[in-house]
């Protein structure tokens, strides 16, 4: 096992460096010059367009300035284009708001998705079964804007429950986790939906599966209530293949937060990525997509070794 | 009153969602046919009750929504920075909106020797940093001297250029700039020849403080915490950036011109217009700038003051001039499309009546406008005689053709402008134009298909008032151009009359040549102009903000914002 991880880590290197090229090469033949979104339009003169150029290094080869850039992110030497703030900072600020929502929507979705799908396996192809089915599939397929500006209009505009945007209290510069959870509110269940959606399917087929099993029979004959046999026989044994779904929780959760950073105006990194990219600001798009590479890759070996130890038929070697 | 009817709204809705909480679309029926009931905001805590003449106080927090600038620092080269630098640095002189005028700042007054080269300039006394150090002349002298610094990435202006020594100064010849004298409250600047723009470019320059930044290098200024916690002499300081969240300002109690109104300014960042519109509805901010759709819900609410100002942007349709497929470098071809547009009912529709006809680049605002200049109105009659006599006659289905080529070009768009380019296909269709081929790119691409002059027409605007008025004309109409919007057009006439435009150092002169500019160019009708769309100011009643004619000065005069 321990073999296994090692060689998945060291399988990273290439996995990042491959994923870094390539970005690399989408983001400068996408069309779009960073120098003239640095300066106004109205601003712009053919000396500062030319000065701009050569700070940014855009007149160098793409292969150089590729290789630039990778030196300085090691460096940790990297800057953004617009703000001159070194990228790593830019990111750092930005990590406890995307980590807070992404935490909470896990939970969110973990918990009422089990939840659900428990219920629905339990009386399956009723009512409530029914019921199960039209929240998860209209989780799956509500556009995260759409749904996240009604709640706005809903909780927000109409209500005033609760506060329209923004991660904590004007004025604040903490994370109090008090003072900042009406603000998470929203945004956990607009980003947690989705994914409370899969986890629900997964556990409702795999609840159904576990609860025609003779060792839930044997449970049953043995007198055991019926909330013991679902909670402790049917569900722990069902709930193992819902740890493969912690192999693509997080680019469904980048993916999403993209969406709900820029609607409830939240100071994260999808925030970043995509003001990043209307700026052209490589350095920035650059190293945010690296990162959640990483992420992503961390996230699926994690979700193999789970496997591996919840269940001990599978060996990796 | 603003209490109880929030409960009913709560109870009622709560039922009704209760009720409704099936389906989705139900949600959404739900959430459109509320009445909205703005909440009352943080510093706003009495909204309904304070409806006989609210006298401004001073103290209080004000929430606004405005863009994140790039820095803080003098690199800024973002237009939402101009407008936060007006409200928390100065210059020795500072642009009067909206016409755009010099005005006296740090400097008292201001006079130029009858030669036009020597300025002088009597500093303001008492003047103090945010930093509570006292302002001197020894910093205006410094401020000149980091711009023109040898470790300043950025070329010197033509401006800076202009200054007696500042060549030099850069080429590391000299160890100071001699043109710019300090005396105990004085400066003199001496220039090379005399510049009209000099005073304009003077304003766009804040002062900076010596005492800060003499041991920050000019190349590392963008890096330095001075770029987002800047030390300047204007009205409010900057307290606190949040990247992506907010910046906070308080005042300054001890700016040379007196205290502001508030306490503090808080300006919050929202990627999405529609969250600040959100935010505004219940009271999360107090003031923010909105789009037509929505202007009319705050107009006839009661609990919000609304602003009309005069458009930044004027909106206008170009072409690459240098194409010959196309008869796009023909005048009458030109003038007859700007004829073919129905701009009254362009602005009825797409902009609800919040638009203003536009029929020139400089702003109708701007001293240089000459309001005598041509202007090719609607008249579908005439636009069609005009493309006739060009040859180009109606085919099988309307669309013009000459010798086998149909009159049906690309027109590149934005997602911006593409709202006001599809009301105009169907006017430009009924005089024979095809213009189906809608390519719509995002900004970034616009922008450099625009200047390489990859694009057969587009969709096209120009904001007004971001620098001296004289630099919107010959931004488009001096050639060789130097903003790089590759339209292709030149006019030696024109071009002669902007070089003497650089030597005529009187105001009257000036205007005199900038009238004949605007004669000739826009008489070569290079664009057809359409709309200048109004730009919308929102805020909560308890807030008063001055009255405005643009945007601009909004930001200009925060420090007489007030709440009641």
């Amino acid at each position: 096992m321990g073999r296994y991880i090692v060689r998945r880590l060291l399988l990273m290197i290439p996995l990042v460096i491959g994923v870094s090229a390539l970005s690399y090469a989408v983001i400068v033949f996408a069309p779009g010059d960073p120098a003239t979104l640095l300066v106004d339009r109205e601003q712009m003169t053919a000396e500062t367009y030319t000065a701009m150029r050569l700070e940014l290094g855009l007149d160098d080869p793409a292969p150089v300035r590729y290789l630039k850039t990778m030196r300085s992110l090691f460096t940790g030497e990297l800057r953004s284009f617009r703000t001159k703030q070194r990228v790593v900072d830019a990111i750092g600020e930005r990590v406890p708001t995307t980590l807070t929502i992404g935490v909470l929507a896990i939970l969110f979705g973990l918990i009422f998705g089990t939840l659900i799908g428990v219920v629905q396996a339990t009386k399956p192809y009723s009512r409530l079964d029914d019921l199960g089915t039209i929240v998860s599939l209209t989780g799956f397929s509500i556009p995260h804007f759409w749904f996240a500006l009604m709640l706005i209009m809903l909780f927000g505009v109409r209500l005033h429950w609760l506060p329209v945007s923004g991660i904590r209290p004007v004025g604040a510069s903490d994370y109090n986790p008090i003072a900042m959870a009406p603000y998470l509110v929203m945004p956990t269940i607009v980003l947690g939906t989705g994914l409370l959606a899969y986890v629900a399917r997964f556990v409702r087929s795999s609840m159904l599966e576990a609860l025609n099993q003779d060792y839930i029979r044997t449970a049953r004959a043995k007198g055991l209530r019926e909330r013991i046999v679902v909670m402790r026989h049917a569900l722990r044994n069902s709930l193992l293949p819902v740890i493969t779904i912690a192999g693509f929780i997080l680019p469904l959760l980048i993916g999403g937060a993209v969406i709900v950073e820029n609607v409830f105006a939240l100071p994260g990194m999808g925030r970043l990525a995509v003001d990043a990219v209307f700026a052209r600001d490589y350095p920035v798009i650059l190293t945010v997509t690296i990162f959640s590479a990483i992420a992503v890759i961390i996230g699926n070996l994690v979700s193999d070794v789970l496997y591996a130890v919840a269940d001990p038929r599978i060996r990796y070697g | 009153m603003a209490r109880d009817e929030l409960s009913t709204t709560r109870k009622l809705t709560r039922r009704q969602f209760l009720e409704l909480s099936g389906g989705a679309a139900a949600f959404a029926a739900l959430v459109a046919c509320q009445p909205s009931t703005p909440a009352t905001g943080t510093a706003a805590p009495s909204t309904g009750a304070s409806a006989s003449t609210p006298a401004t106080k001073v103290g209080g927090t004000a929430i606004i929504s405005l863009g994140e600038p790039d820095t803080l620092g003098p690199t800024s080269r973002a237009l939402v920075g101009a407008y936060i630098f007006s409200f928390i640095a100065n210059g020795l002189v500072r642009l009067k909106y909206p016409d755009m005028t010099v005005v006296e700042d740090l400097a008292d007054s201001f006079s130029a020797s009858s030669d036009g080269k020597v300025y002088t300039f009597n500093l303001h006394k008492g003047v103090k940093w945010h930093d509570g150090q006292p302002f001197a002349s020894d910093d205006v002298k410094f401020t000149f001297e980091y711009m023109a610094h040898p470790l300043n990435p950025n070329p010197l202006s033509i401006d800076l250029a202009n200054i007696v020594g500042a060549k030099e100064f850069k080429a590391k010849t000299a160890t100071e700039v001699t043109g710019v004298k300090a005396s105990a409250d004085k400066i003199e600047i001496t220039l090379l020849a005399p510049s009209p723009n000099f005073l304009t470019s003077l304003a766009v320059a804040k002062i900076l403080p010596k005492h800060v930044l003499a041991n920050v290098s000019p190349a590392d200024i963008a890096k330095d915490p001075f770029a987002r916690k800047p030390i300047y002499t204007g009205p409010f300081k900057v307290d606190d950036w949040k990247s992506g969240e907010s910046v906070t300002y308080s005042a300054f109690t001890d700016h040379f011109k007196g205290r502001p109104n508030l306490d503090k300014i808080v300006q919050r960042i929202f990627p999405d217009p529609s969250t600040s519109l959100a935010e505004l509805r219940s009271g999360g901010i107090q003031q923010a700038f909105v789009t037509a759709d929505q202007f009319a819900e705050f107009q006839n609410n009661p609990q919000y003051q609304t602003q009309q100002l005069a458009g930044t942007t004027g909106w206008f349709l170009s072409w690459d001039l240098t194409n010959k497929t196309f008869p796009f470098a023909d005048k009458s071809f030109r003038q007859a499309v700007s004829m073919a547009v129905d701009r009254k009912t362009l602005v009825a529709t797409v902009f609800k009546g919040l638009a203003d006809e536009n029929y020139s680049l400089a702003s109708p605002l701007s001293w240089v406008y000459n309001p005598n200049i041509p202007k090719n109105a609607y008249d579908p009659v005439k636009a069609k005689q005009l493309l006739d006599d060009l040859g180009w006659k109606p085919g099988s289905d309307g669309i013009r053709v000459k010798g086998g080529q149909r009159l049906e070009y690309a027109t590149m768009v934005t997602t911006t402008t593409k709202d006001w380019f599809l009301a105009i296909q169907p006017m430009l269709q009924a005089v024979g134009i095809g213009t189906t081929k809608v390519d719509t790119v995002d900004f970034p691409t616009w922008i450099s298909r625009l200047n390489v002059g990859k694009y057969e027409s587009t969709g096209n605007g120009w904001g007004n008032f971001a620098i001296d008025p004289r630099s919107d004309l010959a931004a488009h109409f001096r050639s060789p151009r130097t903003n790089g919007d590759a339209t292709g057009y030149k006019n030696d006439q024109v071009d002669a009359l902007f070089a003497q435009a650089a030597s005529a150092v009187s105001q009257e002169e000036q205007k005199k040549i900038y009238d004949q500019i605007q004669m000739l160019a826009e008489g070569d009708a290079v664009y057809a102009y359409l709309i200048r769309p109004k730009v919308l100011e929102v805020n909560v009643k308890a807030l008063s903000l001055p009255q405005a004619k643009i945007q601009a000065e909004i930001y200009d005069a925060l420090s007489k914002w007030g709440l009641s």
